[in-house]
């Protein structure tokens, strides 16, 4: 039972996902609406000139990168001393096995089982310190089934050397053909692959929004016109009048390192 | 029958658990020193966190997010990150100072220091949040807490000249006594003991534990709309029981048997006894919650599992981070820090905590892909934004003028 999917309207089907607001930072729930995680970053592949959003990242190391500064350096250096692995890399979970998204990511069985048995601080507590203490195991047994206290090593979902992140082309700078500035990248929009599956899959991007401001961009005033409160909606919304939408296809190339994309000449 | 004594307890819990240390003092210092003349800064603060406690908790009851959740997936990891910080910080503070306030409530009743008290309150604190069913922590301590309706008896039994108070309650004014910014400073502090930020984390995520759904929207209401008002009652009796007794006397209240004085004067053991159940409940309740509350930010900034719906093995991290507070209040409160201050303390930083809190609930009540039908309407959104510019005003305006009065001396 997913109980955001029940009450809140679905997200569409077909409707392009605004991978900012709807997936990134969001709550990943398994089965039973056991806690696994946040979307700490989404995973992007480059195919044949297509951008497609391929799977999750969870965990301090990707979190850690998304801090500015001292605090993103320190906490990636941090997670890499703690660690087992010689060269961890984050962990990244396939779209594959994302059954829906509303207001929570919603994951299937292998995932939850996967995903709780790679949170290495949750289960060196629970080995060390909470299941030492008298009455740990005591209460209501909601989710049931077997709970993990040892790292799993079965499966090795580690960030592929080759893949983007949904979090460096968020705030990338936009030029035109001409090499003028067209501000940055606010928001990207995705479209499942195919919709005949039950589970979410790879989505691919479908346009990028892009304008002179970030602040606020993720509140999501630019999804709904009819959002209020009317005062606070109409005040982003002039925030962000000059922000424009870039098809995928208008886009020549993306910098990564460089965190640019440039648009094609478009002629009107 | 059991729908309507279900609606009725969550009320009465509501009351009873509406009242914490940071109430209790602001609102008979104020008193002792202002009168009533800040009574409008109570109403208005307990609007608010009506406001926007109904709003998060019915975002809870629909979609299953609580209010962590929403600060981070709208403010996304760094402002959310020093949102965490800002309001965890605050919600320490206040778990430190009502846990100071248990320990003086205790040593009101029995005279032993309450630096003795501390440790024994800290683990009490720690062993209900770690053994003790939700339900159960919430029922027994709200109810409890409806022994300070005695504060409201005894202005009745004082029988004060009703005129100047009414007067003074509804044509606000800076008594000639004080400064104004002095009466600025206390109207900052009582509106963000009213609406300190661990209300709405301890409400949403209260509703995640009890598994509310859509269906529960409407006890929700009732518990918030009947509830929290008449504990707005209770604060505003404290004020005025303090301007009746103390004012008079030039007695400035510095200290938790300062603010019992009142019910003593009126009833005499009877309700120094009752006086002091309402401070321990109402102390202890407030300890657990903002202990909760601290656990329950840290796991929904990072997405780790929390609540007390689970057995603690499965909450490892949450109940490491709850573990680590009510050991780390304690520490502090050995050093013999005055917990009184700790309490005026809190309550300012919590005025500076607040739009960060209050901004993601406002948007994500809006937002249909969460919840529907169950939008905010019209009212809701006009007294949301409404609050929202009051928030940031005093959030500005904390620290000045904490600075400008030197905390109010």
């Amino acid at each position: 039972m997913s109980r955001d999917t029940e009450s809140g309207r679905p997200i569409e089907p077909g409707m392009p996902l605004s991978l900012g607001l709807r997936l990134l930072d969001h709550q990943i729930l398994g089965q039973e609406q056991e806690m696994v995680g946040n979307v700490d970053d989404v995973a992007l592949e480059e195919q044949d000139g297509r951008l497609v959003a391929v799977g999750l990242l969870r965990g301090p190391g990707a979190w850690a990168q998304r801090q500015p500064g001292a605090l993103g350096r320190w906490g990636r250096a941090i997670w890499r001393r703690l660690d087992p692995r010689e060269d961890p890399r984050p962990l990244v979970l396939p779209l594959d096995h994302v059954v829906a998204i509303g207001s929570a990511v919603h994951v299937d069985p292998w995932a939850d089982a996967f995903l709780a048995g790679s949170q290495g601080l949750e289960l060196w507590l629970r080995h060390h310190v909470v299941g030492r203490i008298p009455g740990a195991l005591g209460g209501d047994h909601p989710f049931g089934g077997e709970l993990a206290s040892r790292p799993r090593q079965d499966a090795d979902l580690d960030l592929p050397a080759d893949a983007h992140l949904l979090s460096s082309l968020l705030g990338a700078r936009v030029l035109r053909a001409d090499g003028s500035d067209a501000g940055r990248v606010v928001e990207v929009r995705a479209v499942p692959v195919t919709r005949m599956s039950t589970r979410v899959g790879p989505l691919v991007v479908t346009s990028l929004l892009h304008g002179p401001h970030r602040l606020g961009g993720e509140l999501g005033y630019r999804e709904d016109p009819q959002m209020g409160p009317r005062l606070i909606g109409s005040a982003l919304r002039w925030w962000h009048r000059h922000a424009v939408e870039s098809s995928w296809d208008d886009v020549r190339s993306v910098d990564w390192a460089a965190r640019q994309v440039r648009l094609r000449d478009v002629r009107r | 029958m059991k729908r309507f004594f279900a609606v009725a307890l969550g009320i009465l819990t509501a009351i009873g658990g509406f009242v914490d240390i940071g109430d209790l003092v602001t609102n008979a210092a104020v008193g002792s020193r202002f009168g009533l003349s800040l009574a409008w800064v109570v109403v208005i603060g307990v609007l608010g966190i009506c406001v926007f406690a109904e709003m998060s908790g019915r975002v809870a009851a629909v979609s299953g997010r609580a209010t962590f959740d929403l600060i981070r997936e709208r403010l996304g990891p760094r402002v959310g990150l020093a949102a965490l910080v800002g309001s965890m910080a605050v919600t320490f503070l206040t778990l430190t100072a009502e846990i100071g306030g248990v320990a003086l409530a205790l040593e009101l009743a029995t005279s032993l220091n309450y630096l003795l008290w501390v440790p024994v309150v800290g683990v009490l604190v720690w062993v209900v949040l770690w053994r003790v069913r939700f339900a159960v922590l919430e029922n027994a301590f709200g109810l409890a807490g409806l022994a300070l309706i005695v504060f409201a008896v005894a202005v009745w039994k004082l029988a004060p000249d009703w005129g100047p108070l009414v007067t003074e309650a509804t044509h606000p004014a800076v008594p000639a006594t004080e400064d104004a910014t002095t009466y600025w400073f206390y109207a900052v502090a009582l509106f963000g003991a009213a609406m300190t930020p661990y209300e709405v984390f301890f409400f949403s995520s209260g509703g995640v534990e009890e598994k509310w759904g859509a269906g529960s929207l409407r006890t929700m209401r009732a518990n918030v709309f009947i509830g929290f008002p008449l504990g707005g009652l209770l604060s505003l009796a404290i004020a005025a029981a303090a301007a009746i007794v103390l004012r008079p006397q030039g007695i400035e209240v510095a200290s938790l048997g300062q603010v019992a004085l009142p019910v003593l004067v009126a009833f005499g053991k009877v309700g120094l006894v009752l006086v002091l159940i309402g401070f321990f409940a109402a102390t202890f309740g407030a300890a657990c919650e903002t202990g909760l509350s601290v656990g329950y930010s840290v796991a929904q900034y990072f997405g780790w599992q929390w609540g007390k719906f689970v057995e603690p093995l499965r909450a490892a991290r949450f109940h490491t981070v709850v573990l680590l507070s009510c050991v780390a209040g304690v520490g502090i409160l050995l050093t013999t820090v005055d917990p009184i201050l700790v309490t005026e303390y809190s309550v300012v930083f919590s005025a500076l905590a607040l739009p960060l809190t209050y901004l993601p609930i406002l948007v994500v009540a809006n937002d249909r892909t969460y919840l529907g039908e169950h939008v905010n309407g019209r009212v809701a959104n006009l007294l949301g934004t409404a609050y929202l510019a009051v928030v940031v005003v005093a959030s500005v305006a904390a620290i000045p003028l904490m600075v400008l009065t030197g905390a109010g001396q």
